[in-house]
């Protein structure tokens, strides 16, 4: 009898982790295959330490092919294009179509049976969604390694020019009303201002945070409430304070309606519009899911039963539309088992998730400006890994998953770098819990406060490098790799 | 040299009233070597922690 076959779409946080996990479960029970279009893999957070000259594209990434045949996973370069749930025709076997990437084969379409098949394709980078928006536009992005470099040699350029005297206007946040990750421009604003302090050109720079988020803090979560100083103070109260104290403009409640060279118009909440003029804009872009598409036995497209209008596949949220009052933290998911197949599986950001978290908000023309929620490392790994588990444990008889991995009932730990510097770096350490605010447990601000917590200072710089290194050696899957928590 | 307040700047300002500032004992504390050696231990732990609560 043949092996059985788990199949992977994505090598990143959620997709790689599961890899690991599964092929160090079943070792030679299964067959574990990863199909990723890129063969490289990215450790993301430090791709902001990239976007300001301080580390290279490939001290942030490594090649998977040579750690994947290490470790007797297969490997395809390859995008996914169409899921067949049921097979084809008469053939009731399960598979993937995937385009590949790889150098003199590129788009041709392979077909790659599955018993188990998990989606851990991420987002897409959705430019498009602004005119002008990123790098093929008016903007610049630290969303992928080659795109934080390029954001470093603009940096460099605006550095010289600044040399020379000129006065240069950096514009760092959110290039749409939809974004989420304001935690990545938050780090890339703050790095950026004291990179242009240590090139000693810190006066000549005008530097405008430009946010989505009501107000500063939100980060997507609804902000978070800390104990700090004898008085429980929200993160808008910490945010200010830090921009205040490094010179810092902001504008927020802003959705970005297109970019032209050197100015971003804007329109904001309260139904007023206005303009940005920049030298420089590191700009993110709001996230979609990949445009993955679903054919049933007969090829009737079926991507609609098992994808959200966003492009995130559907699991085993409450998806019902209803007021933001009435949300729940239950009704956030806890197997990431598609409802449609039970050997189908979403996990990290191509998940769709049941609702914002931060309240939803419209401009009077019905623009909607709300950061979506965040989908950040750390979930994304123990979700990749809750799914691993579940899988291994229904290969060995298990009739339905056996892992829970609710975002509303776990934590997150984040570090976001303020300053890169062994002796006068600073990064604030945000532990929240759990992500998703739950007001039934947790009545006043949805969070356990015994567990809420966030800091400034040196000690978080070091604990980023540690990450970084400790990860990315995980990643490796070197020896003892699977101690290091996720 | 008398610098001219430009439209950023003045933005900038009127933000900054209404923002909490640190101290400068504050902002000390933030990079203070030994200090920040002990809250390098602290910090881990509360991360342990949660982290150990998500897991199980
Ligand atoms: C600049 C930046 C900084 C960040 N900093 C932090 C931080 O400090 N801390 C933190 O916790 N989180 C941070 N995040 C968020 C973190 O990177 C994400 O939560 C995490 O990467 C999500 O993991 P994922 O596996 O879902 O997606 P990804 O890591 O994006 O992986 C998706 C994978 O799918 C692949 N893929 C895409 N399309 C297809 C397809 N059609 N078929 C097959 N494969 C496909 C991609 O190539 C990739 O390998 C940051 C994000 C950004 C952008």
């Amino acid at each position: 009898m043949s092996r059985p076959r788990v199949v992977i779409l994505g090598a990143g946080v959620a997709g790689h982790t599961s890899a690991a996990f599964l092929k160090k479960w079943l070792g030679k029970e299964a067959e574990v295959i990863v199909i990723s279009p890129r063969p490289d893999y990215n450790w993301i957070p430090s791709n902001i330490w990239v976007g300001v000259g301080l580390l290279r594209p490939d001290q942030v990434t490594f090649s998977l092919p040579p750690v994947y045949q290490r470790k007797d996973i297969t490997f395809h370069q390859a995008k996914a294009t169409v899921m067949h749930p049921e097979g084809q025709g008469d053939d009731h076997t399960p598979f993937v179509e995937a385009e590949s990437t790889l150098e003199g084969r590129a788009g041709e379409v392979i077909r790659i049976p599955y018993d188990y098949l998990i989606n851990a394709t991420g987002p897409k980078l959705a430019f498009e969604a602004t005119p002008g928006l990123g790098p093929k536009g008016h903007s610049l992005s630290v969303c992928t390694a080659p795109h934080a470099l390029e954001a470093s040699l603009a940096l460099d350029e605006s550095v010289a020019r600044m040399r020379k005297g000129e006065r240069q206007r950096f514009l760092v946040g959110t290039g749409h009303g939809t974004c989420t990750c304001q935690g990545a421009a938050f780090e890339y604003i703050v790095n950026l201002e004291f990179e242009l302090r240590a090139r000693g050109v810190r006066d000549k720079a005008d530097i405008t945070y430009l946010s989505n988020e009501f107000e500063l803090g939100d980060f997507g979560m609804g902000g978070i409430h800390i104990r700090r100083g004898g008085y429980v103070t929200p993160s808008n109260i910490f945010t200010e304070s830090l921009f205040a104290e490094r010179g810092l403009r902001w504008v927020t409640q802003a959705h970005v309606k297109g970019l032209e060279p050197g100015c971003a118009s804007l329109e904001f909440l309260n139904g007023e519009e206005g303009e940005e003029r920049f030298d420089l804009a590191m700009l993110l872009p709001p996230f979609k899911g990949v445009g993955l598409k679903a054919l049933d036995r007969q090829g009737t497209d079926i991507t609609d039963r098992l994808f959200a209008p966003s492009g995130f596949m559907k699991v085993d949220a409450d998806y019902q539309a209803k007021p933001f009052e009435s949300w729940r933290a239950s009704d956030w998911p806890h197997t990431y088992q598609s409802p449609a197949y039970r050997n189908l599986f979403a996990a990290g950001i191509a998940f769709a998730p049941p609702h914002p978290v931060s309240r939803p908000r419209q401009s009077p023309k019905g623009t909607v400006i709300t950061p979506a929620p965040p989908r950040t490392g750390m979930p994304s790994a123990i979700i990749g890994r809750a799914v691993a588990r579940s899988i291994v444990d229904m290969i060995r008889g298990a009739e339905k998953p056996t892992q829970t991995a609710s975002m509303a009932e776990m934590g997150a730990a984040c570090v976001a770098s303020a300053g890169a510097n062994p002796f006068r770096g600073t990064a604030a350490s945000i532990i929240v819990f759990p992500i998703i605010p739950d007001f039934e447990r947790y009545p006043e601000y949805g969070r356990d406060m015994n567990h809420t917590f966030g800091e400034i200072g040196l000690a978080g710089h070091w604990i980023k490098i540690l990450l970084h290194h400790l990860f990315i050696y995980k990643a490796k899957m070197l020896a003892f790799w699977s101690l290091i928590p996720e | 040299m008398a610098t001219e307040k430009t439209p950023f700047d003045q933005g900038r300002q009127a933000q900054g009233v209404f923002a909490t500032k640190p101290t400068d004992f504050t902002k000390s504390l933030r990079t203070n070597i030994l200090w920040q050696m002990v809250r390098f231990v602290v910090i881990n732990i509360k991360m342990i922690k949660v982290i150990r609560k998500s897991h199980s």
